[in-house]
């Protein structure tokens, strides 16, 4: 079978190819009711272009998909580590404990603040006890930030008690601290809950 | 309505279904029609008479490819690229099922012709 092709046709399938090559499948061959065997060919094209669009619209659904997925999952991981940052317990009623474990930089030095105000306030809090054993590291300029968390702490009408203050740590805190706070320092978290229940006269109590 | 059917007999007493088909086809269209020709019409011969300037999406022409089950279909059009259209559409499907003709006459003769 032999096939007599017209210069312009050739010129225009050859100028669809190159231009889908570059990534535009929006080109299309123009189709005009030619009897013979090129017109499927160039239809061919056209429906292989369709088909391309198609793949490519769902291919950006997915991403699309795929990218609210993994927002979804930043935003939950991120609530989950501030959770997991700011582990707030009460210790007994009006006492709240809170153990820090690993690096404190100012962003969290900053939820720890929020979150433990907003429970003092809640619980009506006496005591605060916040234990540094865990405390890997605490960033330079992060220190001052704790302790006017303390002092806002004594603004509320709670007492803040430091446990676990690490031998590093110590120096700079005595060098930050002015006349106007009182932290006052023991070396476990279970001194500290037994100095504040001794105060309260709960020991040897039973728990109300 | 892209697809207008009728119920009909040929001249040799057989039924068939004839399809009037005509302007854009989308998918809604071939599941409708596949549902019909895997359904009620399963197994009929069906004479399609397909005018000019009709065209079908790519996800019609995806859809009308699961049409294996049906009975013969005669396709008739004056149209070359609605000829081309079907030729690329049953390219890969059993060939002795479809067949495209230029006139009615003899659509008609060869779909009378077939296996019921």
């Amino acid at each position: 079978m032999s096939l007599t092709i017209s210069q312009a046709r050739l010129h225009e399938l050859l100028n669809v190819l190159v231009t889908a090559g570059s990534g535009d499948y929006d080109v299309r061959v123009r189709l005009e009711e030619n009897e013979d065997a090129l017109l499927d060919v160039e239809l061919g094209i056209n429906y292989l272009l369709d088909d391309l669009i198609d793949r490519r619209d769902q291919n950006e659904a997915q991403e699309e998909e795929l990218l609210t997925r993994a927002r979804q999952l930043a935003r939950q991981q991120d609530e989950l580590v501030q959770a997991l940052s700011t582990p707030v317990i009460v210790a007994w009623p009006g006492v709240l404990a809170l153990p820090l474990v690993g690096r404190i930089d100012d962003a969290r030095a900053a939820t720890i603040t929020s979150v433990l105000l907003e429970r003092v306030a809640a619980e009506r809090a006496t005591h605060v006890i916040v234990d540094l054993t865990g405390v890997a590291a605490i960033a330079g300029p992060t220190l001052p930030a704790l302790l006017r968390m303390v002092r806002a702490i004594g603004l509320l009408g709670a007492q803040c008690l430091l446990t676990g203050i690490r031998a590093d740590v110590a120096p700079q805190i005595v060098a930050l601290c002015d006349a106007e706070i009182h932290v006052r320092a023991l070396a476990q978290l279970s001194d500290a809950l037994a100095l504040v229940l001794a105060e309260k006269g709960a020991l040897g109590q039973p728990h109300k | 309505m892209p697809f207008r059917y009728e119920e009909l007999v040929t001249p040799n007493g057989r039924p068939y279904v004839r399809v009037h088909v005509s302007g854009d086809i989308s998918l809604g269209d071939a599941e409708d029609y596949v549902t019909r020709f895997l359904g009620q019409y399963r197994g009929r011969h069906v004479l399609s008479v397909v005018a000019s300037g009709t065209e079908y999406s790519a996800k019609a022409r995806k859809h009308l490819l699961s049409m294996e089950e049906a009975g013969p279909h005669a396709t008739v059009t004056s149209s070359a690229l609605v000829r081309a259209a079907i030729n690329l559409m049953t390219r890969f499907t059993d060939n002795s099922k479809y067949r495209v003709f230029g006139n009615e006459f003899e659509a008609m003769a060869w779909l009378d012709d077939q296996e019921g």
